[in-house]
């Protein structure tokens, strides 16, 4: 995932850039439909210093934020509580096999009715896109936990939550960590195709309002904020995971 | 301390077994793979379910979970907590059973100092060697004062000098804190070494329980006989160790060379499968010849 891990990734990036300038400079199309990537960092500035798209990404941003969060935070609650027993693994399990399955964006025509056009309405389809899925890892992480070593911690006097909290949690964090890298990256994707489909802000619909007036290089332009935004995420967490793990002595 | 008394344990893997251990005794479990040996130790510690009685000081503790049982159990994968320094691993149990801060700090220190392993508290499990996670997995059950020890092969993945070292360490923490211990085993020279008694388990019944001289000179049945694959067992009148590894052995009139651990052999057992009959010596490899 991170570009500088290898100077041939940085490499490449600046090669596909250079080509992508090139071939829009001298192809035999008009700018206005495939404009060259200096015209498209123009329009990003132009988008930028005209406050729209500050207006439009910290709209997005707090969609994500506060859907991921509320997603991830009930995941690793249910999955961790549920791990823990095996009827509530058996029971919880298939449950949240068959919510994993459902795409989130899947619920947008469902949750425009229940919820309406409001900004509950990408919260809600963000929710539904990181919960199973944390839910999911978490439970996994959970009861891929060595059974000698809960045998200990029962035995050193851990039950019940206190053993969740204090050696099954903080052994299933890396698998958790390397869920949320994927979900944080699935939550900004989400949140896009909402904004696009049903919300009269967001990046999303700055998207769609370059469309109609055939602003190609915004268009570009909101597609680079939102390729840099998902990036920064799931870097976060990987970094997140590797400094937990180089801790343990592991990484 | 108090003494552990088993009475007719019966589960999946064990059948019938009773066995007393004396307060502050250490004895040694010994059976081939799959005897029963683990889930013994998992029944003392009430981590499985089981028929019978477990008696702590003549008190039947059945009913009590495992979290309250006060035992100290190291198990053959050592599970330390690899999300934990040696410190925290170290005070996790006192924790969990609500020490305050000051009483946690000093039973940790005097763990860490009892297993000579102040100078590790705050590495993490996977920055340690084999030989220094075992004292780590040692500390961590002794800290909380447990009622009785567990371990469960402990030495397993050491290496040979380490596990000589294991075993006097652990020779010196029984005879110093003077905890009742249950010590699983298949390694003849640990449970010779470490305890006064062995208890032999095949097939999840107990076979033999005697001295360690008992049961190697008077196999209880056939089973520990073969178990302990010991056959023309010998006394030896003097031993010479001749380098590292081998020891000139003065034996029923022959002069043997039998390989030891640096140590004085006292007895030789000669399996028959080793002993070829021939005219004529062939090539090389031949440890000893008599003509």
């Amino acid at each position: 995932m991170r570009l500088s891990r290898s100077p041939a990734g940085l490499a490449s990036v600046l090669a596909a850039l250079a080509a992508w300038e090139l071939a829009a400079r001298y192809a035999p199309v008009p700018t206005q439909l495939f404009p060259p990537f200096s015209g498209v960092v123009r329009a990003l500035i132009e988008l930028a210093a005209s406050g729209e798209l500050p207006l439009h990404y910290v709209r997005t941003l707090a969609r994500v934020v506060i859907g991921f969060g509320l997603g991830s935070t009930l995941g690793v609650a249910v999955g961790a509580a549920s791990a823990y027993h095996r009827l509530t693994y058996g029971g919880v399990y298939p449950l949240i096999g068959l919510l994993y399955a459902v795409p989130a964006v899947a619920w947008i025509p469902l949750f425009m009715l229940w919820v309406g056009l409001g900004e509950a309405l990408p919260v809600a389809v963000v929710f539904m896109c990181s919960f199973p899925p944390t839910a999911y890892a978490t439970l996994t992480g959970a009861r891929s936990v060595d059974v000698e070593m809960i045998r200990v911690a029962k035995t050193l006097g851990a039950e019940g939550f206190v053993l969740v909290r204090e050696v099954v949690l903080p052994q299933a964090l890396p698998h958790i960590l390397s869920g949320l890298k994927v979900e944080a990256g699935m939550a900004w994707r989400t949140c896009f195709v909402t904004e696009m489909v049903a919300m009269s802000s967001g990046l999303g619909l700055l998207a769609m309002e370059a469309q109609s007036v055939l602003r190609v290089d915004q268009i570009l332009a909101v597609v680079l904020v939102l390729a840099a935004s998902n990036y920064a995420f799931s870097w976060a967490f990987e970094r997140l995971e590797l400094s937990i793990l180089q801790r343990r002595g592991a990484g | 301390m108090p003494s552990v008394s088993l009475v007719e344990i019966r589960n999946f893997a064990l059948r019938g077994v009773s066995l007393e251990v004396g307060d502050g005794e250490l004895v040694t479990v010994m059976g081939p793979n799959g005897a029963g040996k683990t889930t013994l130790l998992n029944v003392v510690a009430g981590l499985v379910e089981y028929e019978g009685s477990v008696l702590f000081d003549g008190v039947p503790v059945d009913d009590v979970p495992p979290e309250r049982r006060g035992v100290g159990y190291v198990p053959q994968s050592l599970a330390l907590f690899t999300h934990m320094t040696v410190w925290e691993n170290v005070a996790f149990g006192l924790r969990m059973r609500g020490f305050d801060r000051g009483e946690i700090g000093v039973r940790v220190e005097e763990a860490l100092r009892l297993l000579e392993i102040s100078h590790l508290r705050d590495r993490y499990p996977a920055r340690l060697s084999g030989g220094e996670r075992q004292r780590v997995a040692i500390a961590r059950a002794l800290a909380a004062e447990p009622r009785v020890l567990l371990l469960d092969e402990p030495f397993n993945d050491l290496d040979s000098s380490t596990r000589r070292a294991m075993r006097s360490e652990i020779r010196r923490l029984v005879s110093e804190v003077g905890v009742t211990t249950l010590f699983v085993t298949h390694d003849w020279v640990e449970a010779e070494e470490l305890s006064g008694r062995v208890a032999v388990l095949v097939g999840g019944g107990i076979l033999q329980v005697g001295t360690p001289e008992d049961v190697i000179f008077s196999p209880a049945t056939r089973e520990v006989s073969e178990f302990l694959g010991l056959q023309n067992l010998l006394d030896c009148e003097e031993s010479r160790v001749v380098s590292g590894g081998l020891a000139e052995v003065r034996c029923g009139g022959l002069t043997i060379l039998a390989p030891c651990e640096g140590r004085r052999v006292r007895k030789l057992a000669i399996p028959p499968e080793k002993v070829v009959i021939t005219k004529r010596v062939e090539g090389r490899g031949w440890f000893n010849t008599f003509r």
